[in-house]
C-alpha cells in the first residue's frame, strides 16, 4: 500500500467517529408522578432493543446519549407505578425531548418488600399479605405526631385503640385481634433490620396512662412501614412474631449523578378540648341551698326547682388550654455514583391541654450507604432522641382533674383542696403535679451485602438499640395546709427511676438463586438471628424535703431504694425453599428453629414451618380478561411464637425488708414467683387466602384476605393458688384461641385527568376473635376495675364485657338480677375506613379520612358515677323514667354503664397548596407546600353514651376498656410550610 | 448446548448444590451447639435449691415473721370493718361489700387477706422444713425452729378464724375445727422445742417469751374449739407480763402501720369507729371529738385515735397512727380473758371485768350470769380493739354461745341493708387453682 492510500485509510478510519456520531442524537426528558407532578428520581429509562438508557435524578430528569437514529421506543419503570413505554423520533445530531408521566400502579407486583430473608423478595412471589404505609405521603398530608398516630386507621386488620388525648401516652395496638390471653398482643418492632424496644417508658405510675417507647422515633424520618400480619408471614421471625411484625423502614438518599437536596418544615398548630365534647351536669336549686350561699354560691339569684347547669371546667381558666404545638424539621438527602446519605434533625414541641402536661422530642439520624464495588455495599444508621413527657394526674385516681370536675355538685363550693367545680382537687393544686419521664434513646444498625457471585447472595445486619430513662415524681412540700395530694406526700417527696433498656441483634440471611431450567428458578434462603435484652432499672426514693428547692433524694429525711434486672437472650435459624415457575407461580416451603432463655428448663428448641402459593394468573397464556391487568390468587400457612416475658419459668424467691421484734431491720425471705418448667412459647397456625386484583388499567385495584388463626398453648396467667404459700398468678400453657376475619382494599380513580385526580380507598375488615377452650374445667376468669364487667370465658372473645341488671322486685325494691348480662367484645369486630384525596388546580390537594368501628362495648365509668351521684340529665330529669333513676344509680348495677362503642369519626382533613415551580424556582426552590391540617376532628356518630369511646384509663392495657376519667383524644389544627432546595 | 457449556453448568450447577448442602449441614451443627449462648443471670432471686444453704436461714426465718406482721396488720384491718369495730366509706367499689358483710369470693380484700395469710402459713410451714433439712435432729432444738413453729401455729388460727374453710397447699378444704387443731399440733411441738432449746443454751428470754406465745396460741384455739379445760389449762401458764408486738417502721410501704393512711389526711380519711364503738367515753378506745371530711364528699366521720393496745396509746392523750406505730398481739391479758371466757361467769371473770372498768375510770358492777358475760366480752372488745381478734370473737359467740353481735340493719354511710356474711369464703383465685375444691 503507498502512503496516498494509507492516507487516505487513515483519514476514513478517522473520519468513521464523526461519520457515527453524525448518526446519532440525544433523548432528554422529565419522569414525573401523574398524580401529583413531582418528579421521580431514581426510574429506569431504557431504549428497548439497544440496551442503553439512564437513571432519573432526583428532579426526575434524564438524559440519553448517542442514540442511534429512527424511531425508537423508551420505556420507563419505577416501583409502585404503571410501566409506559413512548415512540420517540431520533434526529441525528439533535436533542428530542420526551417528558413522560407515570400513574401510580394499584398492586406493584414486582416492589421489593422486606419479609426478613436475605436478597430482593418481589411481592409477586409472596403467598401472604403484606400492607404497606408509605409514611413519607401520609406525613403530607396529614397532622401525625407519633408513629402510632402514623399506623392508625391505615391498613386494615391492624386495630389501635388509643388510651387517651394526653400528650405523650402509649396506645394499644393488635392485628387480627388478640392471640393471647397473657402474652403480648403487641407486634415487634424493627427499624432497618434491626429489633427496637417498644411498650412503656417506666413512667411513674399516674393510675392510667403510660408513655410510649414508641414515640422516640420522628414519623417525618420514616419512608415506610410494612405490617406483617401474622403467623402465616411472620414464620421467618421465630417465637415472637404471632402477633404481627411491623418493619420500619427509614429515608435514605438516591445514588446516581451527584446530587443534594434539602428539605426544611415549619408546623404550628394547637390541640383543644372543646366543650361540645364535655357532659352537662345538673344541680337542681332547692331553698336549702338558696338559704345556704356559702356552700352554694352558685345559686344565688336562682329559683326553687331550676336546674343549675355546668359544663365541667368551662370556668376556671387554670383548668385547661389549647395546647400549642410546634414541630419543626431540616434534612438532607443526596448521593453520588457509589453512595448515598440522609441527615434529619428536628424538635417536635406539644403542649396538652392540661396545665402540666407536655410531650417534647429532638431526634437526629444519619443514614448512610456505600457501594465499593458490584459485589459489596454496606450501609450505616444512626439515630438518637431525646424525648421529654410530663404527665398529669387523671384517670384511675381521686386527686385527678377530671374526677374532680366531673363529679362535682354543680354550683357547690367545695372545701380542702377543692373549689367551685371541683370536689376534690381544684386546677391551682392539680397543676403542681410533677411527673416527668425523660429519655435518650440511640439506635444503630449496621447492614453489610456481599454478592461473590451473582446467584450467592449474603446479608450481615448488626444492631444496637439503646433506651435510657429517668423518671422523676416530685412532690414539693405543702405550703397550704391541705395536702392536696394526700397525707403521704405533704412534707415533700421525690421519687426517680433509671430503666434502661438495650437490645442486641445480629441477623444474617443468605440466598441462592438460580435458574433450574428456563422456566423454573430456585431461591433457595437461610440465616439465624440473635438477639439479647437487657433490661436495669434503679429506683429511690424520698420522703420528707426540707424545702422545694431541695429536691434530690439525698436531700430527704427518709429514703429508700430498689432495683430490677432482667436478661433474656433468643436464638433462631431458618431454611426457605422457593421454586417459581415461569416468573408467575411461586411455591414456597419453610421451617424455623427457635430457642430462648425463657422457655423452661424442660423445653430445648421448637419448630415453626411456613408454606404458601402465589399465583400470578393474569399473566396465563389462557387468561383473556381485558379489563383485568393484574389478578394474582394467593395462600399460605404458617405458624409463629410469642414467647412468655424473663424468668416467668423458674420459681424464685426474693428478699425484702422487714421490721423484726427487737425493732431492727433485716432482709427477710419473700415468696415471689411460682414459675413453670414446661413453659414454652405460645404456638399460632395461619391459613389465609386471597386475592389481588387491578382493573380498567389501574383505576381501580382490590385486595381482599380471609384469615384464620388458631393459638394453641395459649399463656395464661393462672391463679396461683394461695394456699401454695405464692400469690398472684404463674404462666401455663393452656388454651386455645382463635382469630378469623376478612381484610379488603378497594382503591378507585373515578377521575383521571391532567387537571383532576381523585382517588377513594376503602379498608375493611372484620374479626371474630374466640376463646376456644381454656384447656382444663376452670370457671371463667372474672376481672375489671371498679366493678367486674369483663371475663375469659369459653366459647366468648377474650375480655367481653357482661353486666348486671337491676329491676324493681314485687316488694318494690330495687336490686340486682341475679344472672349477669352478656353485653360483647371490647374490641372492635368490624372496621371500615374511607379515604378521598382530590388533586385539582395544578397545585391542589384535599384529603380526608373517615373511620367507622363498631361490634363492641366500653365500661363508660364516668357516666356511671355521675348517675350515682345524681347530676346528670338521665337522673334528674322529672320525666325520667323512675326505675331506670333508680337503677341507674344502685351500686353494681352496670348494664345502662357497660355501653356499645361503635362510631364513625372523621380522622384527619387537610388541604394543601404547592406553589408553581416556575415561581418557586426564583427563589432558588424546588418546592413549596402550604398544608392546612386537622386531626381527630369530629365524633360524626356513636353508639357511646360519652362524647368519645376511643378512651381508656389504662392505654396500653391488653383487654380492660373502662373510661374511668381518662382524657379523650383531642381535637388537633395545624398549618405547615415544606420547602424543598 | 455444547458440551462445554453443558460441562460448565453442571459444575456450576453442583458447585451450587455442594454449597447449599454445606449450608444445610452448618445450620443443624449450629442447632446442636448454640444452647450455650443462651445462659443468663438473674441477681435478684433466689432459687429454690439454694433455700436449704445455711447461710440463708435467718433471712428465712426473717420472712416468716416479716410475713405473719405484714399480714396480721392488713387483716385487723378488713376484717374490722366486716366485724363492727369499723365503719369505712370509699370510692374503690370493692371496699364496700366488706363493710356491708355482703364480699364473695371475687372481692379483692378476700383474696387478700386470704393470700397473705396462706403465705405466712407456708412461709412458716416451709421454713420448718428446711431448717430440718439444714440442722437434721438438731433443729429440734433450735430458736428458729421455735419461731417457724409459733408464728405458724398463729398464722394456722388466724385463718381458722377469718375463713369458713381453707385448704392447705391445694389440698381439700379443711374446716375451722380441723385448723385450729393444726395449729394446736404447731403450738405443742414449740413448746417441746422451747424446752429443748433452753437446754441448747439458745437465748433464755427470747425462748420464754415464744413459749408464752405457743401457750396463748393452744389456750387461743381451745377457747374457739369449745375446748374450755384445755383453753384455761393453756392461757394459766403464760407469764403475766408477757407481751409480742407487731413492729412497723417508716423504712418501707409494706412496713407501715397499715391504720395510719386511711385515719390521716382531711381528703383521705376514710375508717370510722363502728356504731359499738362511739362515744362510749373509753380511754382504750379514743376518738375525735367531732365529725371530720373524708374522702368521700359530703360523708363526715369519727375518726379512731390509737388505741390502747398500739405503741403510743397514753391515758391522757388521744393520739394519730403513725406509720411506726407497733400493735400489741398478744399479751398475758388476752390469756386471763381465754381463762375468763373458759371459766364462765364465776368470779375471777367479775374481778377481770372489774378490773378493766376501773383502769378507765368506770364503776364497778356486780354481775352475775348472761349479763356478766355479756360485759366481759365487752371489755375484751375494747382491750383488743383493731388488733385482729374481734372477727374471730363474733364468729365464736355464734358458734359457741349463739349470740349474734354482727352489725346488722342498715350501714349508717352506704344507707344499705348488712349482708349475712359470718366468714369469709376462699376467694376464686384458689377455686381457680385448686383440682381439690
Amino acid at each position: 500500500m503507498n502512503y496516498k492510500k494509507l492516507l487516505f485509510v487513515c483519514i476514513f478510519l478517522a473520519a468513521m467517529p464523526l461519520a457515527a456520531l453524525a448518526q446519532t442524537g440525544e433523548i432528554r426528558g422529565t419522569v414525573t408522578d401523574a398524580t401529583s407532578g413531582d418528579g421521580l428520581a431514581g426510574a429506569n429509562v431504557i431504549v428497548r432493543g439497544l440496551n442503553i438508557g439512564a437513571a432519573t435524578n432526583i428532579d426526575g430528569e434524564y438524559t440519553i446519549a448517542n442514540v442511534p437514529a429512527g424511531t425508537r421506543t423508551i420505556e420507563v419503570r419505577y416501583l409502585g407505578f404503571q410501566t409506559r413505554s413512548v415512540a420517540v423520533e431520533v434526529i441525528a445530531g439533535e436533542v428530542v425531548t420526551a417528558d413522560i408521566r407515570l400513574a401510580e400502579s394499584q398492586l406493584s407486583m414486582d416492589e421489593v418488600i422486606i419479609t426478613g430473608t436475605a436478597g430482593d423478595t418481589r411481592r409477586r412471589t409472596v403467598g401472604n399479605a403484606i400492607s404497606r404505609v408509605n409514611a413519607a405521603d401520609v406525613m403530607d398530608r396529614v397532622s401525625n405526631n407519633t408513629v402510632t398516630e402514623l399506623l392508625q386507621s391505615k391498613t386494615p386488620g391492624l386495630t389501635l385503640v388509643p388510651g387517651s388525648g394526653t400528650a405523650g401516652t402509649a396506645a394499644n395496638m393488635r392485628i387480627r385481634g388478640a392471640g393471647s390471653l397473657s402474652g403480648s398482643n403487641q407486634p415487634i418492632f424493627y427499624v432497618d433490620g434491626v429489633r427496637i424496644q417498644t411498650g412503656g417508658q417506666g413512667n411513674f405510675t399516674v393510675y392510667g396512662q403510660n408513655t410510649s417507647a414508641l414515640d422516640a422515633i420522628n414519623p417525618s424520618d420514616i419512608a415506610s412501614i410494612e405490617v406483617i400480619k401474622g403467623p402465616a408471614a411472620a414464620t421467618i421471625y421465630g417465637a415472637n412474631a404471632a402477633s404481627g411484625v411491623i418493619n420500619i423502614t427509614t429515608k435514605q438518599g438516591s445514588m446516581g449523578e451527584p446530587n443534594i437536596n434539602w428539605n426544611a418544615r415549619v408546623e404550628r398548630g394547637y390541640t383543644s378540648w372543646p366543650e361540645s365534647w364535655r357532659p352537662t351536669n345538673y344541680a337542681l336549686v332547692t331553698q336549702d341551698r338558696l338559704d345556704n350561699p356559702d356552700l352554694w354560691p352558685s345559686m344565688v339569684g336562682m329559683q326553687v326547682g331550676e336546674f343549675y347547669e355546668h359544663v365541667p371546667m368551662s370556668d376556671n381558666p387554670d383548668a385547661l388550654r389549647n395546647g400549642l404545638m410546634n414541630k419543626y424539621s431540616l434534612s438532607v438527602r443526596g448521593g453520588g455514583p457509589q453512595y448515598s446519605f440522609f441527615v434529619s434533625g428536628s424538635r417536635d414541641e406539644e403542649d396538652g391541654v392540661f396545665y402540666n402536661n407536655y410531650s417534647n422530642r429532638s431526634s437526629v439520624r444519619g443514614n448512610f450507604r456505600f457501594f465499593p464495588s458490584e459485589q459489596l455495599d454496606f450501609s450505616v444508621n444512626a439515630s438518637y432522641a431525646n424525648n421529654h413527657v410530663r404527665l398529669p394526674l387523671n384517670d384511675n385516681i381521686a386527686y385527678g382533674l377530671i374526677i374532680s370536675s366531673w363529679l362535682a355538685v354543680p354550683g357547690r363550693q367545695y372545701t380542702g383542696a377543692g373549689d367551685v367545680g371541683f370536689f376534690t382537687v381544684a386546677p391551682q393544686y392539680a397543676n403542681t403535679y410533677n411527673n416527668q419521664t425523660r429519655s435518650d434513646r440511640f439506635n444503630i444498625s449496621s447492614t453489610v451485602n456481599y454478592r461473590p457471585f451473582e446467584w450467592f447472595h449474603n446479608r450481615l445486619q448488626v444492631g444496637v438499640d439503646n433506651n435510657a430513662r429517668r423518671a422523676q415524681l416530685f412532690y414539693a412540700p405543702d405550703q397550704t395546709g391541705l395536702a392536696p395530694f394526700g397525707v403521704n406526700v405533704a412534707n415533700g417527696y421525690i421519687a426517680i427511676a433509671s430503666p434502661k433498656t438495650s437490645i442486641y441483634s445480629v441477623d444474617y440471611g443468605g440466598s441462592l438463586q438460580f435458574d433450574l431450567n428456563e422456566q423454573i428458578r430456585s431461591d433457595f434462603s437461610f440465616g439465624f438471628q440473635f438477639e439479647a435484652v437487657d433490661f436495669q432499672n434503679a429506683t429511690a426514693t424520698g420522703e420528707g424535703l426540707g424545702s422545694e428547692a431541695a429536691r434530690l433524694v439525698g436531700n430527704a429525711a427518709v429514703t429508700s431504694g430498689s432495683e430490677a434486672f432482667s436478661e433474656t437472650r433468643s436464638f433462631g435459624m431458618y431454611v426457605q425453599e422457593q421454586i417459581g415457575w415461569e416468573d408467575r407461580l411461586f411455591v414456597t416451603a419453610a421451617v424455623r428453629m427457635d430457642n430462648n432463655s425463657v422457655f423452661g428448663t424442660e423445653i430445648n428448641r421448637v419448630f415453626y414451618p411456613k408454606a404458601s402459593v402465589s399465583y400470578v394468573i393474569s399473566e396465563a397464556p389462557f387468561f383473556e380478561v381485558p379489563e383485568v391487568d393484574e389478578l394474582r390468587l394467593r395462600a399460605a400457612w404458617g405458624q409463629a411464637g410469642n414467647a412468655p416475658g424473663a424468668y416467668a419459668a423458674v420459681r424464685t424467691y426474693t428478699t425484702l425488708i422487714r421490721t423484726m421484734e427487737d425493732g431492727s431491720t433485716q432482709p427477710a425471705l419473700r415468696y415471689s414467683s411460682f414459675g413453670n418448667p414446661d413453659l414454652v412459647a405460645e404456638r399460632s397456625s395461619e391459613l389465609e387466602i386471597g386475592f389481588d386484583l387491578s382493573m380498567f388499567r389501574d383505576r381501580l385495584g382490590l385486595e381482599f384476605t380471609y384469615y384464620n388463626s388458631t393459638t394453641r398453648d395459649a399463656i395464661m396467667g393462672v391463679s396461683v393458688a394461695p394456699s401454695t404459700g405464692f400469690a398472684g398468678s404463674t404462666l401455663e400453657n393452656l388454651g386455645e384461641i382463635n382469630n378469623r376475619g376478612i381484610e379488603a382494599m378497594l382503591s378507585v380513580v373515578p377521575v383521571a385527568l391532567n387537571s383532576v385526580h381523585w382517588r377513594n380507598t376503602f379498608a375493611f375488615s372484620t374479626n371474630r376473635n374466640e376463646l376456644v377452650a381454656f384447656g382444663d374445667d376452670r370457671d371463667p376468669m372474672i376481672f375489671g376495675i371498679y366493678h367486674p364487667v369483663q371475663r375469659y370465658q369459653e366459647g366468648k372473645p377474650l375480655g367481653a364485657f357482661w353486666s348486671q341488671r337491676a329491676s324493681r322486685g314485687e316488694d318494690g325494691v330495687m336490686r340486682l338480677e341475679p344472672d349477669d348480662i352478656y353485653m360483647g367484645p371490647s374490641l372492635p369486630t368490624r372496621e371500615l375506613r374511607y379515604s378521598t384525596e382530590v388533586n385539582f388546580l395544578n397545585g391542589f390537594r384535599f384529603f380526608a379520612l373517615f373511620d367507622y368501628q363498631g361490634g363492641h362495648y366500653q365500661f363508660n365509668v364516668k357516666d356511671m358515677r355521675r348517675d350515682r351521684a345524681r347530676i346528670s340529665w338521665e337522673t334528674v330529669n322529672p320525666e325520667a323514667d323512675p326505675d331506670e333513676v333508680a337503677a341507674r344509680a344502685l351500686w353494681a348495677q352496670t348494664y345502662h354503664h357497660v355501653q356499645p362503642a361503635d362510631f364513625i369519626k372523621l380522622r384527619d382533613i387537610s388541604l394543601s397548596y404547592t406553589l408553581p415551580a416556575n415561581f418557586v424556582n426564583q427563589l432558588g426552590l424546588n418546592r413549596a407546600t402550604f398544608t392546612l391540617a386537622a386531626n381527630n376532628v369530629a365524633v360524626l356518630w356513636t353508639r357511646y353514651g360519652g362524647h368519645d369511646p376511643e378512651i381508656n384509663f389504662h392505654g396500653d392495657a391488653t383487654f380492660s376498656r373502662v373510661d374511668s376519667w381518662t382524657a379523650p383524644n383531642f381535637r388537633r389544627i395545624t398549618g405547615s410550610l415544606s420547602i424543598d432546595f | 448446548m455444547n458440551p462445554i457449556e453443558h460441562f460448565i453448568k453442571t459444575i456450576m450447577l453442583s458447585k451450587k448444590h455442594f454449597l447449599m448442602h454445606g449450608i444445610l449441614a452448618l445450620l443443624l451443627f449450629s442447632a446442636a451447639a448454640c444452647d450455650g449462648i443462651l445462659d443468663v443471670s438473674n441477681p435478684g432471686a433466689i432459687e429454690e435449691e439454694e433455700l436449704t444453704d445455711p447461710a440463708l436461714e435467718q433471712t428465712m426465718i426473717n420472712g416468716v415473721i416479716g410475713e405473719f406482721q405484714y399480714t396480721h396488720s392488713y387483716a385487723s384491718q378488713w376484717t374490722g370493718t366486716v366485724a363492727d369495730e369499723l365503719l369505712l366509706d370509699h370510692t374503690f367499689a370493692q371496699t364496700i361489700p366488706m363493710v356491708l358483710r355482703t364480699a364473695d369470693e371475687n372481692n379483692v380484700y378476700v383474696n387478700n387477706i386470704y393470700s397473705f395469710w396462706q403465705r405466712s402459713r407456708a412461709s412458716a410451714d416451709d421454713a420448718a422444713s428446711r431448717l430440718q433439712v439444714i440442722h437434721g435432729d438438731d433443729a429440734w432444738s433450735k430458736l428458729n425452729m421455735l419461731k417457724a413453729l409459733a408464728y405458724g401455729g398463729y398464722s394456722y388460727v388466724m385463718l381458722a378464724e377469718t375463713f369458713c374453710e381453707v385448704p392447705i397447699n391445694v389440698s381439700a378444704a379443711y374446716s375451722p375445727e380441723d385448723l385450729f387443731g393444726m395449729a394446736i399440733d404447731r403450738f405443742e411441738q414449740a413448746l417441746e422445742v422451747a424446752e429443748n432449746a433452753l437446754a441448747a443454751g439458745e437465748p433464755g428470754a427470747r425462748v420464754e417469751q415464744l413459749r408464752n406465745m405457743a401457750y396463748l396460741g393452744a389456750a387461743r384455739a381451745s377457747l374457739n374449739l369449745g375446748e374450755m379445760t384445755d383453753a384455761e389449762s393453756y392461757a394459766s401458764q403464760v407469764d403475766e407480763d408477757f407481751e409480742m408486738w407487731n413492729r412497723h417502721s417508716e423504712n418501707s410501704a409494706r412496713q407501715y402501720n397499715p391504720f395510719r393512711d386511711p385515719t390521716t389526711g382531711a381528703n383521705n380519711r376514710y375508717l370510722s369507729p363502728g356504731l359499738p364503738f362511739q362515744n362510749l367515753d373509753d380511754i382504750r378506745v379514743p376518738h375525735t371529738a367531732e365529725k371530720l371530711t373524708s374522702l368521700v364528699e359530703g360523708t363526715m366521720m369519727y375518726i379512731p385515735y390509737q388505741p390502747y393496745s398500739f405503741s403510743d396509746w397514753t391515758p391522757e392523750d388521744s393520739l394519730e397512727f403513725q406509720r411506726s406505730t407497733d400493735v400489741r398481739i398478744a399479751s398475758a391479758l388476752e390469756a386471763r380473758y381465754i381463762i375468763a371466757e373458759a371459766q364462765g361467769p364465776t368470779g375471777y371473770t367479775l374481778n377481770l371485768v372489774n378490773e378493766r372498768r376501773l383502769f378507765v375510770g368506770h364503776d364497778e358492777v356486780n354481775l352475775a350470769g348472761d349479763e356478766l358475760m355479756a360485759e366481759l366480752r365487752e371489755q375484751r372488745a375494747r382491750d383488743f380493739y383493731l388488733t385482729g381478734k374481734r372477727f374471730g370473737d363474733l364468729r365464736r359467740y355464734i358458734n359457741l354461745y349463739g349470740i349474734d353481735l354482727f352489725p346488722s340493719g342498715t350501714d349508717p354511710f352506704q344507707g344499705q341493708t348488712y349482708g349475712n356474711v359470718t366468714c369469709l369464703p376462699i376467694p376464686q383465685s384458689e377455686r381457680n387453682s385448686n383440682p381439690n375444691l
